[in-house]
């Protein structure tokens, strides 16, 4: 059982307390019905259960299209870093990543990328 | 020796999702929380709904206790908010669906034994004198009386001041004898 606060209130009448106490302990007797921590255990089991469901038929129905994709972006990856090996001005992460020409003040302002081209030939 | 883990140890072990571990929680205060449920709403069938909501919450909120109360304090406050959250919607399909005539308490002859059958009489009368109070006077009475919190805790699950607790708490008395001015008499 839990432990309940050790203090009483002062100015109230202990029969009235009594009464209190006797009537809400008989109102969450009558209120509350069998196996309540059984009931509650079940409701949590299926809170958790629809989102761990879907997640699993989710990766059952999508693993050769995620496993596809995720090869596909490493392939992706792995072209652009090696491309990115011939830029004479050093590239950030992500424009190795992504592909990007690398930003540099003359660029920046260019309207055509090909004049100021950074590759070398 | 049997090693009885703390409320803290079994929070823990049910937010790394034990559920064994949110299982003794519940077991450990399903009492208190139904006593206060039962105290706001009287003799009524949501009890239970309520102490399972209740209990609902508290699994859905446990990442974001952080132990600052204890585990029966942080219980009982949902307790209380669920239970007035719960009055309020009992009031608005009362406003729409029922007659507005005031209840009338009729208090019965002088005499009562310490029969079941007057146990339960005097315990209507009880919930019958509760429903005379206002929500938030009612939620310190429960607070205070019911479940013996002392009034910088129960001004602490209310979130209001100290002194709030006492005028509510003296207001609500005073009411409360009011209405069962004989019952009080004759047990004393």
């Amino acid at each position: 059982m839990n432990q309940r606060p050790s203090s009483t209130p002062r100015d109230h009448n202990p029969h009235l307390h009594s009464l209190l106490c006797e009537t809400a302990e008989m109102n969450a007797e009558s209120g509350v019905r069998p196996f309540l921590a059984d009931r509650i255990m079940n409701r949590i089991q299926a809170l958790n259960q629809p989102e761990e469901q879907l997640w699993q038929t989710l990766w059952l129905a999508f693993r050769p299209v995620a496993l596809a994709s995720m090869l596909l972006i490493l392939g992706f990856v792995s072209y652009n870093t090696f491309v990115s090996r011939n830029y004479e001005v050093e590239p950030t992460p992500t424009e190795i990543v992504f592909g990007l020409q690398p930003l540099t003040l003359t660029t920046a302002y260019s309207a055509n990328l090909d004049e100021f081209s950074l590759t070398t030939p | 020796m049997t090693h009885i883990p703390s409320d803290d140890t079994l929070i823990d072990r049910a937010r790394r999702g034990d559920q064994n571990a949110f299982r003794e929680i519940l077991e450990r205060h399903q009492q208190l929380v139904a006593r206060t449920v039962a105290g706001m709403l009287g003799a009524s069938a949501d009890v239970d709904d309520l102490v399972q909501e209740v209990f609902i919450r508290f699994y859905k909120t446990l990442d974001r206790f952080r132990g600052d109360a204890a585990c029966s304090t942080y219980l009982t406050r949902i307790a209380i908010n669920a239970s007035l959250d719960a009055l309020r919607r009992r009031k608005r399909m009362r406003l729409r669906f029922v007659s507005r005539d005031d209840e009338t308490i009729t208090l019965p002859e002088p005499g009562f034994r310490d029969t079941e059958t007057d146990r339960f009489d005097r315990a209507e009368l009880i919930n019958l004198a509760m429903n005379k109070l206002k929500p938030h006077h009612r939620a310190v009475v429960v607070l205070r009386l019911v479940d013996g919190y002392s009034t910088a805790e129960a001004a602490e699950i209310l979130g209001i001041p100290q002194g709030t607790v006492l005028s509510r708490l003296s207001r609500a008395t005073a009411r409360l004898r009011d209405i069962l001015g004989p019952i009080l008499a004759e047990e004393e």
